[in-house]
């Protein structure tokens, strides 16, 4: 066999044995011929067709009806936590912002490399009491939400770190996963750490960090964040 | 991306049944010409919510995307895209018609960007008409078994086997080459061999 044809056979058998089929072009020369690609869709039919394996598990209907209602239910909020208000609001402040990154940050383009986070780092912002001490006790992240933001905020050791809650790639407010301190996005499964990096994903290519906010805490234990002023 | 704007000529148009495509799905019902004039009359009743247009047209746009990738892993992840995808754009209040159109070309788009991305290579794709009339229309049980087993039918007998084992049986490659009597190696070979003899006979096209 060539290796076009050896890079058919494996792609067959990890369909068939139930395995991730590899993601990502093929390489130059290892493109499966037409012959070889016909046999793959007759291995794709032949797949199919064992008995019940095209009716969706119980779990997963459950699982993405949830995942739909808590979508739906997100999309007809009072338009201040909207996704899509939390994006527009975010976009408007940032163009009134010289030099705010928050454009770049959130909509930065779903092909592009996983980046180092970058800050939305405001200008003209201002502060804003989004939490005290108390509310990071317990050491999990603690969601905010300003007039055009919705964030999280963690400890990090001896400080404070606060991100963006909106994920990278198509916008989906993020939720928080106490057990495994882990920021979740719900379309997509894209797992992000407090700090804001990528710690897991499905995607190709891999959605970037999420932006970083500006934080501080006050002597009365106040924690303040960073936003773009109201517009 | 607009609700398509799918009238009952739309819905109602046929195209001929995808006869060279193994991964179907095929002419909802049967492929006899007598079925192909029994058509489905889609009104213009709708949903009342979403929940609603999600029960319907779960299983339905499942089944059209795990006929496309075969495996259950990539097409729930497919299936989720779909709807995902679907949820803002889409107006509840549009007829059934109108939101299985929409979802069969979503399930288009979403496929293809799929095996861009998976393989760069459109391995399988969507008919948005033919799927709209699966999703308006789908057989009451699933006819993926039926379409397998055809594509077996001629196969000699040992080329049948290695497929049968592999493929609806489940078995991993040492179980049928040990059922078989023959070595690993040589159930690769074989089952490579079936496979292609099958898509010469059927012509396998995307």
């Amino acid at each position: 066999m060539n290796r076009r044809t050896q890079r058919a056979g494996r792609l067959t058998n990890a369909l068939v044995d139930g395995e991730a089929l590899p993601a990502g072009r093929v390489p130059a020369g290892r493109v499966p011929d037409d012959e070889d690609l016909a046999a793959f869709r007759i291995a794709i039919a032949l797949r199919a067709g064992r008995p019940a394996a095209d009716l969706p598990s119980e779990e997963f209907v459950t699982r993405l009806r949830q995942e739909l209602a808590a979508d739906v239910d997100i999309a007809r909020r009072p338009p201040a936590i909207s996704r899509r208000t939390v994006l527009a609001g975010a976009v408007a402040a940032a163009a009134g912002v010289a030099g705010a990154m928050a454009d770049r940050a959130l909509f930065q383009h779903p092909g592009a490399e996983r980046a180092v986070p970058r800050a939305l780092d405001p200008v003209q912002g201002q502060w804003v009491a989004v939490a005290s001490e108390a509310d990071l006790a317990d050491g999990t992240a603690h969601r905010f939400e300003t007039a055009g933001l919705v964030g999280f905020l963690a400890p990090a050791g001896s400080g404070l770190t606060a991100v963006s809650g909106v994920c990278t790639h198509q916008g989906c407010l993020l939720r928080g996963i106490d057990t495994t301190r882990r920021l979740e996005c719900p379309c997509h499964m894209s797992m992000f750490a407090y700090d804001g990096t990528l710690v897991g994903s499905r995607l190709h290519p891999s959605p970037p960090a999420l932006p970083r906010l500006q934080v501080r805490r006050r002597d009365d234990g106040t924690i303040e964040v960073l936003v773009p002023p109201p517009v | 991306m607009p609700v398509r704007r799918a009238g009952p000529a739309g819905h109602l148009q046929r195209k001929a049944a995808m006869t060279d495509d193994p991964t179907g799905p095929e002419e909802p019902g049967s492929s006899t010409g007598e079925d192909k004039q029994r058509l489905h009359i889609v009104g213009d009743e709708g949903y009342g919510n979403w929940d609603e247009i999600y029960l319907d047209n779960v299983v339905r746009v499942y089944r059209l995307l795990f006929s496309k990738v075969g495996n259950r892993h990539d097409a729930e992840d497919l299936t989720t895209e779909v709807f995902l995808a679907a949820l803002g754009p889409m107006r509840v209040s549009a007829s059934r018609g109108e939101v299985r159109a929409y979802l069969a070309a979503t399930c288009r788009t979403v496929l293809a960007t799929y095996w861009r991305h998976r393989l760069g290579l459109q391995v399988t794709s969507i008919d948005p008409d033919l799927a709209a009339s699966y999703l308006a229309d789908p057989p009451a049980e699933s006819d993926a078994p039926a379409r397998a087993q055809r594509l077996l039918e001629g196969l000699p007998d040992r080329h049948r086997r290695i497929l049968e084992l592999r493929f609806l049986e489940a078995c991993s490659i040492k179980e049928a080459a040990r059922e078989m009597g023959i070595s690993v190696a040589n159930a690769k070979v074989l089952q490579h061999r079936a496979l292609r003899m099958a898509a010469a006979a059927h012509g396998a096209k995307s």
